[in-house]
């Protein structure tokens, strides 16, 4: 077999890379390479493969932009929640939630400080909007006066029951923590207002007095406040609103 | 929009970066032209199912054409890359359930006469030189489709296959001993 002692591994690559140098012999050989190159092939279903493959390129396209506009949405939702965070002004749970979570990774965000006015709430329920505001039945402006004045806010609050019974969970435990001794000045206390520092003064007076068993001295609009709410008759007109005017009698026009 | 003359042209980046965008005429400009070559390597190893899997391929080139960086050599080397594992895969389903594929000149008998596509099928299928590679051993076959029909370097097909560059070049050095040794065989004025 001469063609195949003649042909060597340099040969075989002369032949497949369409060398000139390629002997005479083995023209045959490179014909056939030739023809393997150039055969012909059907071109039917061209469309349907096609169309097969713009849809799929359609699909992916649009999960793709799904994709960003999810991704996009969460890097947006995330910066609200750092942001509302730092400023203190998310839910407790959530706010106890990212301190936990930025603190480990170095980022300091507030603990939840707990703000009279978010446990607004409780100030409509059962308060009628009648003779104080000058707002009209909506009760806001009889509210708002109520939440000026630090001890019917404590009072009528759920916070104040908060403090009368032992901090349950231990989001209250971490938050007794990090509000410190009771009566000393804390770091939370130095970011309260001062009406939340009064009124914490004046419901660590009522808590004692409960104790006790006597009104609570030196403070008797948080005693009455508390027992009131005790009652559950926040709704009345409280006596401490020395100069509100009386509810106008039914029929009988005020002056 | 098609842009006729990118493809006409060759210009392969406009084209890959047009498919990418999920154009239409870019996609169909990669399929035109490396459609050929790659039914061309389906053919040599003697497979019936040789245009699914070309869809196949090009299918799943489009799944993944958006992490594809590279040349058109490069590409050319992805797809037969794709090309060569769809085959690993068929061989191995056909290894565990053979099946015996339903010639086109039966279905001939069935159907209408005169079919475009089937005379098509029937001159590829008796080209003499896919007849030929497709009677080597499959990995000399294969080794000889990607070095010519693929147009492919002895390194890429070294990458494609796993072997060693020395391990392709004897492999290919072998086919082409053997088709020699055929071709000596046959009578005077075969080809």
């Amino acid at each position: 077999m001469s063609d195949a002692t003649f042909l060597d591994e340099a040969m075989a690559e002369c032949i497949i890379d369409r060398s000139e140098d390629v002997p005479s012999d083995l023209q045959g050989l490179v014909a056939v390479i030739e023809e393997l190159r150039e055969t012909p092939v059907p071109s039917g279903g061209d469309d349907v493969v096609l169309a097969m493959l713009a849809a799929r390129q359609r699909s992916m396209a649009r999960s793709r932009r799904l994709r960003m506009r999810t991704q996009s949405s969460l890097v947006a939702a995330l910066a609200v929640a750092v942001g509302l965070a730092a400023a203190g002004d998310l839910p407790a749970v959530a706010q106890s939630a990212i301190h936990a979570l930025l603190g480990d990774v170095g980022i300091h965000v507030p603990y939840h400080v707990r703000h009279p006015q978010a446990q607004s709430g409780g100030y409509r329920t059962g308060t009628p909007a009648i003779g104080i505001g000058t707002t009209g039945a909506s009760g806001s402006g009889y509210s708002q006066r109520l939440r000026g004045n630090p001890a019917v806010t404590k009072a009528s609050s759920p916070a104040l029951k908060d403090v009368a019974q032992p901090p349950a969970g231990p989001g209250a435990f971490f938050s007794s923590l990090a509000e410190g001794p009771r009566g000393q000045s804390s770091r939370s206390e130095s970011l309260a207002s001062p009406s939340e520092s009064g009124a914490k003064g004046s419901r660590s007076s009522a808590l004692e007095a409960s104790e006790a068993g006597l009104p609570a001295s030196g403070n008797s609009a948080t005693a009455v406040g508390h027992s009131r709410s005790q009652r559950g008759d926040v709704g009345d007109q409280p006596s401490y609103f020395g100069s509100t005017p009386s509810l106008p009698a039914k029929g009988k026009p005020s002056k | 929009v098609c842009d006729a003359g990118a493809v006409a042209s060759g210009d392969f980046d406009v084209t890959l970066a047009a498919a990418k965008r999920g154009e239409a005429w870019g996609l169909e400009g990669l399929y035109r032209n490396h459609r050929p070559a790659v039914l061309r390597f389906f053919y040599g190893q003697h497979l019936a199912e040789a245009e699914d899997l070309t869809s196949d391929v090009f299918v799943s080139v489009a799944r993944s054409l958006t992490k594809f960086k590279g040349d058109e050599s490069s590409f050319r080397s992805w797809v037969f890359t794709i090309a060569h594992r769809r085959l690993t895969d068929h061989r191995r389903r056909w290894a565990r359930r053979p099946s015996e594929p339903f010639p086109p000149e039966r279905m001939a008998r069935h159907g209408t006469q005169g079919d475009a596509e089937l005379d098509a099928m029937s001159s590829v299928g008796t080209g003499r030189a896919i007849s030929r590679i497709a009677s080597l051993p499959p990995a000399q076959a294969e080794v000889l489709l990607l070095r010519v029909v693929a147009d492919l370097p002895v390194t890429e097909v070294s990458r494609i296959l796993g072997r060693k560059p020395e391990a392709i070049r004897a492999l290919q050095h072998r086919a082409l001993r053997r088709l020699a040794r055929e071709l000596e065989l046959e009578p005077e004025g075969a080809i």
